[in-house]
């Protein structure tokens, strides 16, 4: 391209063309690399938030259950230390005057007495109940047993408990959280669900353990997880989840409820 | 023709900017400002031409305010306290490069500034890559096509590196009183590409994504 010897030359033009087209197109990958960079980066960084969010409820989580349990421990040892030795006092005095009274008297006082040593009882058990100690050393077969004796006796609903397969140990925080998810259901079923029945399943297979709750009471519908009932259904959820099982709450008005507790026994206790 | 092309898109940009200005965060008002300043001196080239016969006044004047808009921009879309203090001295020491260019190196009234340009460039290259790192170390959890800060800085980034090759061609061609429409052709799609990535930061920024770039 040369007309009167000012204008540039081919070559240059080419030269400059091809310079152009190597910068711009250095320019676009560039940025198209940084595109790419960015997006994994906004990934990674995702997951890394989502990891940290679970991390922390689980150690919400954690340090929850650890209260509630030093609570329950508390409550446990100030039933058995403090209360049932102040009946028992109670029943000895009651014992003592009911030898000094008259007969019409002394079969009230007599039946006063055996209340109180009713009392006694239930409130061991009960303090048995809430200790994890105890818990621990019987085993989560034998205190779930325990505890549908104790509310059999109370005539509030007919609980029938079944095993199926050879038991095997779970681990001690797994069997203590296992068992307050019993207490949680169970405790639903007496104060909600106004149930006849409550049948107990507990599978011991192989491959898996189930824990399963089923009452014929009044049932609820999926809105009821959104008050009060429900956060006590969470709850459920996540101490399950903490000790790395699941757990399904099946409900539906006038079909009573299912509490469902799937655990892996070989998988990595989480807690 | 291609002139005219620019001068129009720069017009509606700066339109944009200004009918979407209470809704821009901080740095895009600025930004918005600039571009109608940019607008209005070049719509104002012919006149100077005609008057003084070249424009070199203005390109002066456009250069130094160039910078500073810019480097504000930055120096708020910045994290970090040290790259902030780094551009308060570059500001500084920018002006006072103008103030002897001008004075001594490329006279501000008959000589078109491309050392005080270059330098520009040079610096504004600088500022777009590490605001590319701190989208880097920082992402947000938005689409990057979305975020305002990614096409302003891809425009500064394209317009910087491409327009230092066009002023190097540019000396080269005075210097060897070559005549080329080419370079022309090229400044005016450098120009016309600037234009609309800098379009799309302005239609494209919201405060949210804004405030979670800056936490």
């Amino acid at each position: 391209m040369q007309s009167d010897g000012i204008s540039i030359h081919a070559d240059n033009i080419g030269t400059i063309v091809i310079i152009t087209g190597l910068l711009l197109g250095f320019l676009v990958c560039s940025v198209v690399y940084f595109v790419v960079l960015y997006r994994n980066k906004q990934l990674k960084n995702k997951r890394d938030q989502e990891e940290l969010e679970a991390n922390f409820r689980q150690e919400l989580l954690k340090t929850q259950l650890e209260v509630q349990e030093q609570t329950l421990n508390y409550i446990s040892s100030e039933i058995h230390d403090n209360i049932t030795q102040v009946l028992s006092f109670v029943k000895l005095t009651l014992g003592n005057i009911a030898s000094g009274v008259e007969d019409e008297k002394r079969s009230k006082v007599i039946e006063t007495r055996e209340l109180v040593a009713q009392t006694i009882t239930d409130l061991r058990d009960l303090s048995k109940s809430l200790s994890f100690e105890h818990i621990s050393s019987q085993g989560l077969i034998r205190t779930i047993e325990k505890e549908v004796e104790r509310v059999n006796k109370s005539g509030l609903i007919n609980i029938s408990l079944e095993q199926d397969g050879s038991s095997y140990p779970l681990g001690e925080q797994r069997e203590l959280v296992l068992f307050r998810i019993f207490q949680e259901s169970l405790n639903n079923t007496l104060k909600h669900a106004a149930a006849r029945r409550l049948k107990i399943m507990l599978m011991y297979h192989a491959d898996v353990f189930v824990l399963m709750l089923d009452d014929d009471g009044s049932g609820f519908s999926a809105d009821g997880l959104e008050n009060k009932a429900g956060s006590g259904l969470r709850n459920i959820e996540n101490r399950a989840a903490l000790i790395g099982g699941t757990a399904t709450i099946d409900s539906s008005p006038g079909k009573g409820c299912s509490v469902k507790v799937v655990l892996d026994p070989l998988k990595q206790q989480l807690y | 023709m291609l002139g005219n092309i620019v001068l129009f898109l720069s017009f509606v940009i700066a339109v944009i900017g200004m009918v979407r200005f209470k809704k821009l965060t901080m740095p895009f008002k600025i930004l918005a400002i600039w571009l109608l300043l940019d607008f209005l001196l070049d719509a104002s080239n012919s006149w100077f031409i005609s008057t003084y016969q070249n424009n070199a006044r203005l390109s002066h004047v456009l250069c130094i305010l160039e910078f500073n808009f810019y480097a504000i921009v930055y120096y708020i879309l910045f994290r970090s306290e040290r790259i902030k203090k780094f551009i308060l001295i570059t500001i500084v020491l920018f002006f006072i490069f103008f103030l002897v260019n001008a004075l001594y190196l490329q006279s501000f009234v008959k000589v078109f500034p491309t050392n005080v340009i270059m330098t520009g460039e040079i610096l504004y290259v600088l500022f777009a890559v590490l605001l590319f790192k701190q989208m880097l170390q920082y992402p947000v959890q938005v689409n990057i096509v979305k975020q305002s800060v990614f096409w302003f800085n891809t425009a500064i980034l394209f317009f910087s590196t491409t327009m230092f090759l066009n002023l190097a061609l540019m000396n080269y061609i005075g210097e060897h009183h070559i005549r080329s429409e080419i370079v022309l052709y090229f400044w005016y799609t450098i120009d016309i590409i600037f234009a609309l990535l800098s379009g799309i930061a302005i239609i494209t920024d919201k405060k949210e994504i804004i405030a979670e770039n800056a936490k």
